[in-house]
């Protein structure tokens, strides 16, 4: 083989070189191409499941807050309540509740005196499921009734204003 | 359980037969009285207690400002008494708390900051348990976070937690019910109030 030879079989390897480079350059901006347009597709991808999740999150949240709210009777007694009215003994709960907890958790908590024998100085006490320790932990600061000294015992909580009953 | 109400304090000898009837009713089982109401009259409440199946302890509270004025107060204290020491002032309340002869520690909520790891090791190392006046809580219902923040304090640091009424009427006492679902409401299982209420008097005293 002859150096003319040799040299024209170097351009042409040079030549398929240089197409193959070209060729690979042309593919590489091809994967680009499409990566950022999979890239795009992805975000789009993510803010949907983003948006879904934060809707499911919001049903969710209006689901616990719709939920019905269980009703507690708390059976409790008062000691030296004799002549005390079942209204006195419901506004001086309420007042005492609002002084530890405030306004608004009186307003939550529904708390309504359902039974009360003066006689026997016994009663329920209803309220809502959530706030039944706080009202508990109320009746022990009740220590007075329009200037009368008393003390309230919790007796049971029950679900029931039947079962409640039971119990006085 | 055994509920223990460490202190009470009486004015008169019917006052506190009366709550000694109400104790017993409630559950408790042992009731530490203050010594200011006389030695005679807690002899005597020693021997109603005994016939209602109450155990009746003499309670001595200490309430100083000033280290020096504490520790003659304590070097003066007799045995076989359960010793309360109401803190007031920062000095006051490391002394009390590495004394051994003291064993309850009553903070006040001006010494708040002072509750932290070292004050802890101070207790462990006098023998002492934080004691919480429930009737601080009558007297102004706005200490409840500190409440909280106190038995927060000694449940962090595994330092014995003892609450008592330091009732001077019958209707200052609480149920042991109440202190369960008291503490049930700050956010802590209800057990740690009722074990707050059955503290160990036999170790304590010996």
């Amino acid at each position: 083989m002859g150096i003319e030879e040799a040299v024209y079989a170097l351009v042409i390897i040079i030549a398929l070189l240089v197409l193959r480079v070209f060729m690979l350059g042309e593919r590489l901006r091809e994967l680009q191409a499409s990566m950022r347009s999979m890239a795009e597709e992805l975000e789009v991808v993510l803010k949907t499941l983003k948006s879904v999740e934060d809707y499911y999150s919001v049903q969710l949240k209006i689901k616990e807050h719709k939920k019905k709210a269980r009703k507690r009777y708390i059976v409790f007694r008062v000691l030296h309540a004799r002549g005390l009215s079942a209204s006195a003994i419901e506004e001086e709960l309420k007042n005492v509740l609002k002084k530890l907890y405030g306004e608004p958790f009186v307003r939550e908590a529904m708390i309504s005196l359902v039974y009360y024998d003066p006689v026997r100085g016994k009663g329920i006490v209803r309220t809502k499921h959530t706030c039944k320790d706080r009202v508990i932990a109320g009746m022990g600061f009740l220590r007075s009734v329009n200037g009368r000294k008393v003390m309230v015992i919790p007796i049971r909580t029950a679900g029931t204003i039947k079962k409640a009953r039971e119990y006085i | 359980m055994c509920y223990t109400d460490l202190l009470v304090k009486p004015r008169s000898l019917d006052e506190a037969v009366y709550m000694m009837k109400l104790l017993k009713k409630m559950g408790y089982r042992t009731v530490g009285v203050d010594v200011g109401i006389g030695s005679e009259t807690i002899r005597s409440l020693r021997e109603k207690g005994e016939s209602m199946g109450l155990r009746v302890l003499e309670v001595a509270t200490l309430d100083t400002r000033d280290e020096r004025e504490a520790k003659k107060a304590v070097s003066e204290l007799r045995g076989g008494r359960i010793v309360i020491g109401k803190a007031r002032s920062p000095s006051v309340l490391r002394f009390f708390s590495r004394d051994s002869r003291v064993h309850v520690v009553e903070p006040v909520p001006r010494l708040t900051k002072l509750f932290d790891r070292n004050q802890s090791a101070l207790m462990k190392q006098g023998g002492s348990m934080l004691g919480l006046n429930l009737s601080m809580l009558l007297r102004d219902p706005s200490l409840l976070p500190w409440f909280d923040r106190m038995i927060s304090f000694a449940l962090r640091y595994g330092v014995d937690l003892v609450l008592y009424s330091g009732a001077s009427s019958w209707n200052m006492l609480w149920h042991p019910r109440i202190v369960r679902h008291l503490l049930s409401s700050m956010g802590y299982s209800g057990r740690v109030g009722l074990m707050a209420l059955s503290p160990e008097i036999n170790a304590l005293l010996r």
